[in-house]
Formats: C-alpha cells, structure tokens, sequence
C-alpha cells in the first residue's frame, strides 16, 4: 500500500510539476492551494468548477458579440475578455491568461479575424486546462483512496 | 467586576466586516476566502467576516441593510454596470464616507481612484502583501470608523442606529441586551471598555467613547496595527483628515496636541507627532493668511465655478481653506468634517470646529449655506466653494463677500470659520481676490492632473492655479470660458441642504468630472482651466516654505522622492514647484514631522501600511 501511495504521490508531483513547466498553471494557482485546508478541503475544486463554468458563459458571450452581422461591438467583446482575463488570472491559469492578452489588444484594434482566431483558441485552452486538472484532482483522490496523503508540491 | 470581565473579553475579540465587490465569481470565492484566512495570522483578533457581491447595486443595497456592520469595502474598478469608483461616489453619497478600497488588474487607476476619495488602490492579481494591507487597513478603518461613525450625527442613516450603539448604560440588562445584538459587538464592547470594566458610564461624551473603547481595544492589537513609531509617522491624506476634524471639534484656539491625539484616537500616533504636525498647521495657516493679504488682486469668479465640476477629494485643504493650500491631503475623509457639526455644519467650522463665533453663516443667504454643507458629505470644497462663488459672481464682490463671510473682515476668526481658515484667512478673502483665484483655480486644477500622485496632486493643482492670482490676462478668458462651460449652480436648490448625503443635486453637473480624466477632463478642463505656464514660479513663491516642509505625501514613489515633482498637467511641468529647494532651506527642529519624503526605504516599518499602500503598491 504504501508503495502504492508512493508511487502515486510521485506520480502526482511530477504531473503538477509539468503543468506548471508546460505554462498551464502559475504561482496563482500555487496560492490557491494554499487556501485549502482541511475546513474546507474542496476548495480549489469549487474555484476551477466556478472559473471553468464561467469560461463557458464568457466564451459563449464572445462568441456572440462576434457573431452578430453588421457591426462587430468589440467593446462588448472585450469587456468580456477583460473579466475572463481578471478570473484566469485569479485562478491561475497562465494560458489562458496569456491568451487574454492578445485577444483584448485585438479587440482594441477592432481586428475582426484576429479576435476570432484568439476566442477559437480561447476555447481551446481552456478545455485543455480543464482536461488537465481533471487528471491532476483524479490523482489526488487516488492518492487519498489509497491512503496517503496529497503531497505539496513545491514549485521551484 | 465579573461583569466587567465578560465585557473585557466581549470586547476583546475584533469582527470586522468587510464587503468584497466584483463582477467576477471566481475572483470573489478567493478573495473572500483569502481575507477571511486573515483572521488566523492574528490570534488576538477576530472574524473577519467577508461578505461577497456581484454587482454595485448589490453591494448598495447590502449596505442599506447592513451599514453599520460593514468596515471597510473593497471594490473591483471595472463593473458592467457601476464602476469602482462610482460605486464608492454612490457610497459617500448614501452612507458617508465609508472606506472603500478599488481594485483593478488596470494600475491606471490608481490614481485616479485615490483622488476620487477610495482609500487605498490595490493592483490585481492581489500579491499576499497586499492582502496584509487590507488586513490592516480594515483593523485602522475599524477602530477609527467606529470613532467617526460616533461623531457623525447628522446623517440620516447612522443617526438612527448610532445611538444604539454608543449608548452607554449602567443597567445590567441592558448591556446583556447589547452584548446581544449580532452587528454592533464591537461598540458595545468598545463602550464597556470605555468604563473600564467597572460600571457602565453614563458619560456620553464622545470623545470619551471614542478613546477610551478604541484605545482599550486597540491594545490588543497592537502588535498587528500600526506600531508606534515616533520617526517616520506620515501624515496621509486620511490621517490629516482625521487631524483636521479633530481640529474643527475641538476649535483651533482650542487645540492642543493631547485632545486633538485623544479624539484622532489612532494608536500609532504619539503627541509628539500630533504636536509638530499642529505647528506645521498652525504656520501654514499663517502663511495663507499672509500671502493671500497680499494679493489685491480680485477676480471676477467665473473661475469658480470651476471648483464644482470637481468634486476632488484631493484637496480637502483647500476646500477648508479656501486658500492656496495645498490640497495635499485630500480624501474623502474628509467629508466626515461635515457630519461632525451638523448644526453649523455649513462648512462654517470646517477648521476650526465649533467656536463661539459660528456666526458668520449667518449672514450668508442661505442657499449658500445649504449648499456647501451639502457639498460636504461627499465632495471636498463644496463647503468653502460655494459661498465664494456666489460672492464671486455679484459685481460688488467685496459686499457680497462681506456679508457672507461674516460682519467683519477684522474679525478673522470667525471668517476662517466660515472658510475654515484660521485667523488670518479673512483677510485673504475680503483683501483680494487671491482667494478667489486659488479657489477657481483649484477647482480646475485638480481635474487636470491625471499623471500626478493623489497627493502631490492638489499641490500642484495649486501650483498651476496659484499663479493664475498673479496674471489677471488669463483670467477673463478663464472666467469666459468656465461661464460657459460650468453651469452656475442654481443657488435655490435648497434640497441639497436636508440630505448631507444626497450630492445628487449638486449645483454643478460634476457627472462630467468624476472618474475618467481622459475621457471627460478635456472637454471642461481644457478651455477653462489652461493656466499659464509660469504658474509654478508664483506658486513657488506662495510655498515657499522657507522654515516648513509642508510638502505632502507623494505617492508616486517612483517619480520622486515624496516631493511633488512628479508628473503634472503639461503646462506645469516644466516649472515643477521645487519644494526641495524649500525643504533644503529650512531650518526645522528635528522634532518636525518630515513627512515630505517618503522613500519606501525609509519606512522601515512595514506597518506603515497606509503609506505604503499609497506610495506604491509593490
């Protein structure tokens, strides 16, 4: 068993340690995790359902601004962008952060395509980082199934 | 003295409340939780209780029903439907000068949310440290929101449960029953402290409350709040408001370091620090006082009208001085001077607090009177402005004047009552239109200065405009130009008088002023307010503080060194008034308070939140 739970914990901590390697997550994150303790041991699970939730209802709201025939309101586009932007950042998720960026600088210049092509990838990011953490909270819960206890990882 | 005891302990565990305002749900799960983990670094404290809102209408409702109980606010800028700084203009405008903390991933608005009156910027993604800073602010805010809270009388709201509150009364059950009620812990416990355990004391006296309560409690947390630092204390703008309150409470001629330290009631000041500052004061008064007697100069004050449009909190200085002053320490604390006096809280006494003479209010139409003390709940000047103006605009200005700043021009006293000057401020007013000058170009000013710090930004609001004094050709076309632009507030409306909170009617369309200096400045500020660039020379003269160093607190750390150098409107920054070259001059006893620089080395206690959640949130 104990092996087991080794094997997992290291499993773990290289996993996390890759997603933060790969850009996906950031110290944001890290500061997230601290926030969870045993009171309140779903914590970071609540947070990402409600970022990834929210991600949804944002990218559909792009999607539509974009969508719209005739004028294109990037205003609309943006504000959108500027709060999808401020709950990545909160959560962490490096990428989509990133992605942000560049896709509100487009909106500023009213580049049509350019928008399109950032919310397409927008979508896409995101769905990867959900994916991914999905795998890193399965993890954990197998570590804990298993007996042992999740590790801390440290992010050098 | 059981009963003393359980008091003790009641009063010894802090809640603070804090309400959390953003658009984002997941920034808002955070934060809260972040903030409410705050308590555990502080044992001796507290809950801290953080109450999470989506959107401003929320947040304003939530306060109708909870405001008392809620400390401090900490608001996201960008909102769909209200902004950050709207909401906390829409704040002051209800329920007083509440502390209102605005957050943006945008540091942009730092600074134009400080001028607005919020009492701290905070960049987003929030850092630890900062959080701290809210932590600590949220304790000062606490503690002095409470003392405040107590002085505020004439406010619809806070008048009715204030009383409760702070009631002091020496029947057991009654205390039982205090001790009872869920939201207002804190002054229950505060007004048992102030008893000293012992038996409840019927002394209503506020500044009794406040101290003792607030200094009982406050021990406790000492460790977490501002130590007691006799070096580097900085006089924030909302530090100076405090001192300026307890000034016009007390009475200038009355004020003495000690009273004026027990009714700031801040723990980390010292007498001392009170003391070098009230001589700071006292000599800047004076110095207004003399400048402003010399110039003799009158200006037809369509000018003034300009100070409505902006509604700065920047420049409580001068607002309560209608004098060149700088306008340094300008928050929204500021207002709070108004609820302290709500009889006469006409602006009258703004400085000098009740004094025998509140007379000369009387005298003035009374539409002005409404009008400034209106003004007062939520925008800085509208005190001292208002009945300038309406001097200003009468052809026979020094009649008008006259009459609506009291029956004598000797008598300066009462004068700086009505403009809360001091003594020698009459003078400046009834002499010379220097007064009037510096009012307009105030109003003007501050508008004007997106680049500068929230402090240094009055100053140099003053720097620009002050030289308008010395140049009459700018003038007309100033006073021409703001005629047009500025709508002269109509001076009936006496609605304005009955609600202190309600600002809505402000005499001067202010919408067009109030968030974005980008957007809205340029279509007012532009034409009116275009001073002449030599202004920083006049205005170097007027500051020149050969023996004082009543530099202000500079925010913009990165631009200087608390000096008010940093970046101006484009017409003043060339002659950027030098206060160094002052500041090398003087000769001042070390026991000065030399708050002018403000290098975060400096400040070696980390503690010192409020400066350093001013001078650059690193």
């Amino acid at each position: 068993m104990d092996a087991l739970v080794a094997q997992l914990q290291m499993q773990y901590r290289n996993y996390t340690v890759s997603l933060y390697q790969q850009g996906f997550l950031d110290d944001q994150f890290t500061e997230l995790k601290k926030l969870q303790d045993d009171a309140s041991p779903d914590f970071v699970a609540e947070v990402l359902s409600l970022f990834f939730e929210d991600c949804v209802k944002l990218i559909g709201n792009m999607a539509r601004a974009l969508d719209q025939t005739g004028t294109v309101d990037f205003s609309q586009v943006g504000a959108s962008v500027h709060q999808l932007k401020g709950s990545s950042s909160s959560v962490g998720a490096k990428r989509v952060k990133g992605l942000c960026i560049t896709f509100k600088e487009y909106c500023e210049a009213n580049n049509y395509e350019g928008c399109v092509r950032c919310l397409q990838q927008v979508d896409i990011e995101f769905k990867a980082l959900q994916t991914k953490l999905q795998d890193m909270f399965n993890l954990e819960k197998q570590i804990i199934q298993a007996g042992g206890k999740v590790p801390q990882v440290d992010i050098n | 003295m059981a009963f003393a005891q359980v008091f003790y302990n009641q009063s010894s565990v802090l809640r603070i409340n804090v309400m959390v305002v953003d658009d984002d749900p997941v920034f808002l799960q955070i934060m809260s939780r972040r903030l409410e983990n705050l308590k555990y670094r502080d044992p001796s404290t507290m809950e801290i209780t953080v109450i999470a809102v989506k959107d401003s209408r929320q947040a304003l409702s939530t306060l109708k029903i909870e405001r008392n109980n809620i400390d401090l606010i900490v608001t996201d800028y960008y909102m769909p439907d209200m902004n950050g700084l709207q909401l906390k203009k829409q704040i002051t405008r209800e329920f007083g000068n509440l502390p209102v903390i605005v957050m943006s991933s945008d540091t942009d608005k730092e600074h134009e949310s400080l001028t607005c009156g919020a009492m701290g910027f905070i960049p987003k993604p929030i850092k630890a440290t900062e959080l701290t800073k809210i932590y600590q602010l949220a304790l000062t805010c606490k503690r002095n929101g409470k003392s405040t809270l107590w002085t505020e009388n004439n406010h619809n709201d806070t008048y009715v449960s204030i009383p409760q509150q702070i009631q002091l009364v020496p029947e057991q059950d009654n205390l039982m029953m205090t001790k009872k009620k869920k939201f207002s812990p804190i002054p229950d416990s505060r007004s048992m402290n102030s008893s000293n355990g012992t038996c409840v004391s019927t002394d209503a006296s506020r500044k009794n409350k406040n101290r003792k309560p607030n200094g009982g409690s406050g021990d406790d947390f000492e460790s977490l709040s501002q130590p007691s630092m006799k070096s580097k204390i900085t006089w924030t703008d909302d530090l100076h408001d405090l001192f300026l309150q307890a000034i016009r409470h007390i009475g200038l001629d009355k004020a003495v370091p000690k009273k004026i330290l027990e009714f700031m009631n801040v723990s980390y000041l010292t007498r001392e620090n009170v003391a070098s500052h009230l001589q700071k004061y006292r000599q800047f008064l004076r110095k207004v006082a003399e400048r402003s007697s010399l110039c003799s100069n009158m200006l037809p004050s369509n000018g003034i009208d300009s100070i409505y449009p902006y509604p700065h909190t920047r420049e409580p200085y001068y607002n309560n001085y209608t004098s060149s002053s700088s306008s340094w320490y300008g928050t929204s604390l500021n207002n709070r001077s108004f609820y302290s006096k709500p009889g006469h809280g006409l602006g009258q006494s703004r400085l000098l607090s009740n004094t025998s003479d509140p007379v000369c209010f009387s005298q003035m139409p009374h539409s002005y009177m409404n009008q400034s003390s209106t003004y007062d709940t939520h925008r800085i000047g509208s005190n001292l402005t208002l009945p300038i103006q309406s001097n200003l605009n009468y052809s026979s200005q020094n009649e008008g004047r006259r009459s609506f700043l009291e029956p004598t021009a000797n008598k300066t006293s009462q004068t700086s009552q009505a403009l809360g000057f001091e003594q020698h401020g009459l003078s400046a007013i009834n002499g010379s239109g220097f007064n009037n000058n510096t009012l307009i170009s105030y109003g003007s000013l501050t508008t004007h200065q997106p680049g500068s710090s929230n402090f240094s930004y009055g100053l140099q609001s003053f720097l620009n405009n002050e030289n308008t004094a010395y140049e009459p050709q700018p003038h007309p076309h100033a006073q021409a130009a703001a005629q047009k632009n500025i709508e002269i507030p109509q001076q009936e409306n006496l609605s304005l008088f009955d609600e202190l909170g309600n600002i809505n009617e402000l005499l001067c369309d202010i919408s067009n002023f109030e968030l974005d200096h980008n957007k809205q400045q340029e279509a007012v500020s532009t034409n009116q307010f275009e001073l002449p660039a030599n202004v920083s020379t006049e205005m170097n003269q007027f500051f020149s503080l050969e023996d004082d160093d009543w530099t202000f607190v500079n925010t913009n750390q990165g631009h200087s060194n608390g000096e008010t150098t940093n970046n101006v409107a484009p017409e003043t920054n060339s002659q950027t008034f030098n206060m160094s070259t002052n500041h090398n001059q003087e000769q001042d006893a070390q026991d000065f308070v030399d708050w002018s620089f403000l290098n975060p080395e400096d400040l070696a206690n980390e503690y010192d939140f409020m400066d350093s959640l001013f001078n650059g949130m690193n």
